[in-house]
């Protein structure tokens, strides 16, 4: 049977996986100003500005806590919230913002203007039975939107980044399976798009970008 | 089967096909039209939210060429519509009637929408 619910859930499951950018396992340092490594390159890793990074295996929570970049070098990023630690074996990487406001739900942490989020939308779609007979199966084309607001004023590089991971992430032939054993693949044609960048007004603001990522799923009727 | 008759009956056929075609091509151009601007149980676009009717008035079609069309709209608050984002956050939808995504949905449903109108064709 067509099972919304379980479809949702997966699709949400998926963007929770969502890898943008990361240092990998690297010699990192912390300072009141952000993060540091020797050797390396934080531009050539893909950071920018916008972006929220978490630390992965620092000894102090403050610095494996999400934040939001505000300057990029070779050998530095620039965050608010980080406390000074001395060089060791840790990872710095991007994924989905933590902040997520899922559909019908409150977020646990209001979003602030300061930091990049995601909104999701899940769109049904139609359903149509597909092979003959009253038994035959349902196929149903689900749209999942993920709309990234990112921090106003920070070029494109973060926000652009974003949106191709995910378009990455949620390739077509990309398949989840449901509790129920059926299966809901990315579409190939059309392919998941990206829409374009929309400004909010408020100051200083966000900028959003969509992913819209259509899927198919074929089913019992019951 | 003379060679003669053959020949007819074959450029007959085409005539028929060529003119098939061009038919499809024009109902689905009128299909996607009326999909984003009030809405299909085809592709499942809810077409246009409704206040004043100047946005979803303002959509229109466009034949370029035999094989081109374009569907579009000059209004500048098309684009947050679209993707229900308006200048202060997500919007509320208040209209009684359409909703946001319909350009999306028309488009992921376009080969729905073809399949229907050939089936609509083929039936005659």
């Amino acid at each position: 049977m067509i099972d919304h619910f379980g479809m949702h859930l997966a699709m949400r499951a998926r963007a929770l996986t969502l890898s943008v950018v990361t240092t990998g396992s690297t010699s990192l340092s912390a300072t009141s100003t952000g993060y540091e490594r020797a050797s390396g390159s934080f531009l050539t890793d893909g950071f920018a500005p916008g972006m929220e990074v978490t630390g992965t295996s620092f000894s102090n929570a403050a610095n494996n806590a999400a934040k939001t970049i505000t300057a990029v070098t070779a050998t530095a990023l620039t965050c608010p919230g980080c406390v000074t630690e001395t060089a060791g074996t840790r990872t710095l990487s991007v994924g989905l913002p933590s902040t997520r406001v899922w559909e019908n739900l409150v977020p646990a942490t209001a979003p602030t203007v300061t930091d990049p989020y995601v909104l999701e939308q899940y769109l049904p779609g139609p359903a149509a039975r597909v092979t003959v007979g009253s038994d035959g199966q349902l196929e149903v084309e689900p749209l999942y939107v993920l709309s990234i607001y990112g921090v106003a004023n920070t070029d494109v590089a973060a926000l652009r980044q974003y949106v191709d991971a995910l378009l990455l992430h949620f390739a077509p032939d990309t398949v989840l399976t449901l509790s129920n054993g059926d299966l809901v693949r990315v579409r190939g044609n059309p392919a998941p798009f990206a829409g374009q960048l929309l400004r909010r007004e408020d100051a200083p603001g966000w900028v959003v970008a969509s992913v819209n990522i259509p899927f198919r799923c074929r089913t019992a009727p019951n | 089967m003379s060679a003669a008759r053959f020949n007819r009956e074959l450029d007959a056929w085409l005539n028929k096909v060529k003119g098939r075609r061009e038919a499809l091509f024009v109902n689905v151009a009128s299909a996607v039209k009326a999909s984003v601007q009030s809405g299909s149980p085809v592709t499942g676009s809810p077409g246009q939210p409704v206040q004043t009717g100047h946005l979803k008035g303002s959509w229109h079609l466009e034949f370029e060429s035999p094989t081109a069309a374009v569907i579009s709209t000059n209004v500048e608050y098309a684009p947050p519509i679209e993707e229900g984002v308006g200048p202060h956050g997500a919007l509320t939808l208040r209209s009684q009637v359409g909703g946001w995504h319909s350009v999306k949905m028309t488009r992921a449903g376009f080969q729905r929408l073809v399949q229907h109108e050939a089936k609509k064709l083929g039936a005659r």
